[in-house]
């Protein structure tokens, strides 16, 4: 196999697998969080709140799969 | 349609009469009968127009494409200098499209501020009425709600964070002429990893300042560690905090870069897959899909500016309050 | 985008520091400034509705003691000059009738003083008249002075006689 072959698979099997569990993860968390508001409208702002504190958490895991796979394309 | 007023005029004219009870049940008959000439017609006029989008898409296909085209999707992000600067060291001042999209950020900060510092009054207009509402999104929502301490102290810093990458991040939806051959083209400051380890080190540089100036230098440290820990354990998840400090940096910085890079990356593509495929039935829906991710764009750029300026906060917050 | 660039990192710190500056200088004061303002202004505007408030039962109260204590005060004045009127008309009723009385009285007097006066004309006249009367009847001329003091006499006899008639009506 050629190496930039391998690169691109490489970096496209990252992002793939990579955005797999911030995947599953921010389907939780955005429903508990729903969850959560629905069960309790009056603290809904302070849910939001931390409900996008924990995406942005959450999908920073997928975001570094993003960056190696840019990574593995433009540097490596 | 037309035939309904002759239809209820009988019942109407029997209805003085005593014979009631046949005007009644005649009456129901000409309330339901136009119903059903509406739904038809209703149903009938969808399938017109599906036939009719039908009709176009496949005529659309039918089109032979334009002219094959190379879309470089990653090439907007490179930078060329466009006002050359002698480098002083391996700091080089060249004036590159990152640096002039940093300018116009600061350039539509200051209009702002001065538009606000001028017109300023107490009963507020629609415009103020934005501003400061968009003002105390800051001020309550991001540092106020995260902050249990020093949220006065630290507003500044926290909301000109949230507003230099609020407006770095929309500049980056609005096509500018920075392209190559200067032809229009999306850029967004935030999408290049410099700019954003640059904003995530003044975090990290006013967390550690908060920390120590509340705390002392060694009272700070010690607070990594919990003090009811065994030595060796005590040394591990000091050892471990670091590297969780340090890797708040990456995060911060790592998280607005892709997100930046890969909603714009996201959007090119959209626009050169119509080039790909040399299909004008395609390009109309993928017109369609590139719209909704713009939207979906603008979303983000509001969200990751909101999580960066409220994770600063959060990290300022935990190292002004005692002990972890 | 991956690369290390030192000149971009200077020019965000720049940028970046050029922003917070003119945001904190020329945004988020003046802001806050009006926004306490305007705060302040809306809870002194409440306090002083409140306090107009309480000023205006106060006065309300205040009105209804007044009112009730003029009415009382009415009430006594009415009383009092109802009383006074009366004790007037009392009073003008009295004087009037004191005066008639004395009226009355000087009207009597002044027929008295008439009759009496006209008595001693009558008298005087009736002296005349029987000394005319006399002398033509005597044909004898007796000295004028004689003639009077026969003439008093015999009036005392009548005015005496006239006295006692008086005290006995």
């Amino acid at each position: 196999m050629e190496a930039d072959a391998a690169k691109l698979l490489g970096a496209g099997l990252a992002m793939g697998l990579g955005a797999i569990g911030p995947g599953i993860g921010l389907g939780t968390l955005i429903g508990k969080a729903i969850e959560g508001i629905a069960r309790q409208p009056e603290v809904a702002g302070e849910l939001r709140t931390s409900m996008f504190i924990g995406i942005g958490v959450t999908e920073a895991v997928a975001l570094y799969a993003f960056v190696i796979a840019l990574i593995l394309i433009f540097v490596a | 349609m037309s035939l309904q007023p002759s239809d209820t005029a009988p019942p109407a004219a029997s209805d003085p009469t005593p014979d009631r009870s046949s005007a009644e049940p005649s009456h129901p008959a000409p309330e339901a009968r136009p119903e059903v000439p509406v739904k038809k017609t209703r149903r009938s006029g969808c399938l017109a127009w599906l036939l009719l989008v039908i009709a176009v898409f496949v005529g659309l296909m039918l089109i032979p494409g334009g002219e094959e085209e190379v879309a470089e999707v990653a090439g907007e992000f490179e930078l060329h200098p466009i006002i050359e600067i002698p480098a002083i060291g391996p700091i080089d001042l060249s004036i590159t499209k990152a640096v002039i999209y940093l300018w116009i950020t600061v350039a539509i900060i200051v209009a702002i501020s001065i538009v606000i510092a001028r017109t300023l009054k107490p009963v507020p207009g629609k415009l103020q009425t934005i501003i400061e509402s968009l003002y105390e999104l800051a001020r309550d929502g991001i540092a106020g709600s995260v902050m249990k301490q020093g949220a006065e102290r630290w507003f500044p810093f926290i909301g000109g964070l949230f507003f230099y990458i609020l407006i770095s991040n929309l500049i980056g939806l609005i096509p500018l002429p920075f392209g190559e051959h200067e032809q229009l083209a999306f850029y967004a400051a935030t999408g290049n990893l410099n700019v954003t380890i640059v904003l995530a080190v003044f975090t990290f540089v006013f967390t550690q300042y908060a920390g120590v100036k509340a705390h002392g230098l060694f009272r700070y440290m010690r607070s990594w560690a919990p003090s009811g820990a065994p030595p060796v354990l005590k040394q591990f998840i000091w050892g471990i905090h670091v590297i969780s400090e340090i890797f708040r940096l990456v995060s911060l910085s790592v998280r607005l870069f892709a997100n930046m890079v890969a909603g714009h990356a996201i959007l090119a593509v959209f626009f050169a897959m119509a080039l790909i495929f040399q299909s004008y039935a395609i390009a109309v829906v993928l017109q369609g899909g590139s719209v909704a991710i713009y939207l979906f764009e603008i979303f983000i750029a509001f969200i990751q500016a909101f999580i960066f300026a409220v994770l600063s906060a959060v990290y300022i917050g935990g190292a002004l309050e005692e002990g972890h | 985008m991956l690369n290390l660039d030192w000149g971009l990192m200077v020019w965000t710190v720049i940028t970046f520091g050029i922003a917070v500056f003119i945001l904190w200088r020329y945004a988020f004061r003046p802001l806050q400034k009006v926004i306490d303002e305007r705060r302040r202004r809306v809870q002194e505007s409440i306090e002083t509705a409140e306090e107009s408030r309480e000023e205006a039962h106060r006065l309300l109260d205040e009105y209804k003691q007044t009112l009730a204590s003029v009415r009382t005060e009415a009430d006594q004045i009415m009383d009092r000059a109802r009383h006074a009127g009366d004790q007037a008309k009392a009073e003008i009723v009295d004087e009037a009738r004191k005066q008639a009385d004395r009226a009355i009285e000087r009207a009597h007097e002044e027929i008295e003083r008439d009759t009496k006066t006209a008595v001693a004309t009558l008298r005087a006249e009736v002296a005349d008249l029987t000394l005319l009367a006399a002398g033509k009847v005597v044909n004898k001329s007796l000295d004028d002075a004689e003639h009077r003091r026969l003439i008093d006499e015999a009036l005392k006899d009548i005015e005496k006689a006239d006295m006692k008639l008086g005290e006995r009506s």
